[in-house]
């Protein structure tokens, strides 16, 4: 079975935040509680391209907080969860 | 005082890891290969020398390991190395600890990869942290801020020569006092379209060799067509002779001179009369105080161009004077490749491994010598040999020459 697509998205943002999995859970606002800049918003979106195989909205990298906001441009941007 | 190297880091085509790269040179293994980096098929010239396997994630955190550009990689990957094969975990005073990187093309491999990204899907496809990374000083900047170093983080960019006169300024910074440990050598990774191009149209690399790429690189040869193009890393921890002795730390070799010239007469080569050339080598002896009779060994540039191997042939033979027919020569470039930037690193990493473990690096494919290169140039296959004093010399665009003369320590103590 493929890995959750939120562990994914967890694991890409723990790389590029340098942070454990559980913080990334845990924080509210990536940019506050993580240190997420502009620079680490387009690296974690990058990342995720090349994980899922999809192009996403690089635009969205401005307004990114959190790892619902996160989840949101994938999901906006692959096909819908297989059951 | 004596400026000493206590530890070295490489990353090569024939080996990652001063102990790989040993192997081979003693082997005589070639590491160049049919080009596979890119599309070859528009060029003359197919061949390379390719660093396989390089994991960077062995050497770095996997956010660095997917960001930075390969030169930083190799770079910082051999100046780890460095610093671990020194002993030195932990800087004494990490402020009086200096970083001196030689790089020629620097990050330019990715500088054309972002530029093709901005050109073929638009500004938002590029890297942001481009600006950061697209300057030749993003090597040593790497390695300052992945190895603590608060001392001066310096970039030699002077084209072929760029590693020796890193390491020499190296030096100078360690007699003067400034600091009290140097990482210093070079690093390329000169392997993308744009550089493959220029060198190709400029009918500098070698292109008869394409389907046999092991015979490609030919120094010295009769039949040799131009370099082989390659990619890599050496970095040396440098320290005054005191400090180390103090802390116990191995003394690979002791660096005992240092010339840089430049003709100031030719973009892209020295002239002929080789006049400014023969005098990097006589400076580097001088400053050592050794005489032409007592060097052991030459690590040629050796670069198997057309001009390139008689003209050095020539310069040997005036600095060296009568002793120069018994004195071996040899071209690492044979087996690693021309790495532009880092040859002159790279190839001290060979003389120095050659110097500890009793053996001269081969120059390879040299079946039947150009009848203007009447030396000795160690044909095919390493040879055993005591070595206390050898010769590191690099010639460069911009018609520069330098050179450096390493000496075992336990003959100058």
């Amino acid at each position: 079975m493929p890995p959750d697509r939120s562990d994914v998205v967890v694991r890409v943002l723990s790389v590029e935040l340098e942070v454990s999995a559980d913080e990334v859970r845990a924080a509210r606002s990536l940019r506050n509680d993580l240190g997420m800049d502009s620079i680490a918003a387009a690296n974690v979106l990058f990342h995720l391209e090349e994980e899922f195989g999809v192009e996403l909205d690089l635009e969205a990298a401005d307004r990114l907080d959190s790892l619902p906001e996160i989840l949101q441009v994938v999901d906006r941007f692959l096909p819908s969860v297989e059951a | 005082m004596a400026v000493v190297v206590t530890g070295m880091g490489c990353v090569s085509p024939i080996g990652i890891g001063v102990p790989a790269f040993s192997e081979s040179l003693k082997a005589g293994v070639s590491g160049t290969r049919p080009l596979t980096r890119f599309d070859a098929r528009p060029y003359r010239c197919r061949v390379a020398a390719e660093i396989e396997d390089f994991e960077p994630g062995e050497f770095m955190a996997l956010r660095e390991a997917r960001a930075l550009p390969r030169v930083v990689q190799l770079g910082l990957a051999a100046a780890g190395m460095a610093r671990d094969d020194a002993g030195l975990r932990a800087w004494k005073d990490p402020a009086r600890v200096a970083i001196l990187v030689g790089t020629s093309a620097g990050p330019g491999s990715y500088q054309f990869e972002q530029a093709m990204l901005f050109v073929e899907r638009g500004v938002r496809r590029m890297h942001p942290s481009f600006p950061a990374y697209a300057h030749n000083g993003s090597i040593a900047s790497e390695c300052a801020i992945q190895l603590g170093v608060h001392g001066p983080v310096l970039t030699v960019s002077s084209a072929c020569t760029s590693s020796p006169d890193a390491i020499g300024v190296g030096r100078g910074l360690l007699e003067s006092g400034m600091v009290d440990v140097v990482l210093a050598g070079g690093a390329d990774a000169p392997l993308a379209p744009l550089l493959f191009a220029a060198f190709d149209r400029l009918d500098a690399m070698s292109s008869r060799f394409n389907d046999a790429p092991e015979a490609a690189s030919r120094p010295f040869s009769q039949d040799r067509d131009g370099f082989v193009l390659g990619e890599g890393a050496a970095m040396f921890v440098l320290e005054r002779s005191e400090s180390a002795l103090e802390r116990g730390a191995p003394i690979l070799a002791e660096v005992a001179g240092y010339g840089a010239t430049c003709d100031a007469a030719h973009h892209f080569t020295q002239e002929e009369s080789g006049d400014d050339a023969v005098r990097a080598l006589e400076i580097a002896m001088a400053e050592a105080g050794v005489r032409p009779d007592q060097i052991d060994y030459v690590n040629a540039h050796g670069t198997a161009t057309s001009h390139n191997d008689p003209f050095e042939t020539r310069v040997v033979c005036r600095a060296l004077g009568g002793t120069a027919t018994g004195v071996p020569v040899s071209s690492s470039k044979s087996l690693f490749g021309h790495t532009l930037g880092a040859c002159g690193a790279v190839e001290l990493a060979a003389t120095l491994v050659g110097m500890k473990e009793g053996f001269l690096p081969p120059t390879l494919n040299l079946d039947a010598p150009d009848p203007e290169c009447t030396l000795d140039y160690v044909a095919h296959r390493a040879r055993p040999a005591r070595v206390d004093v050898a010769l590191s010399t690099s010639f460069g665009f911009g018609s520069r020459n330098a050179a450096l003369l390493v000496r075992r320590f336990a003959d100058a103590a």
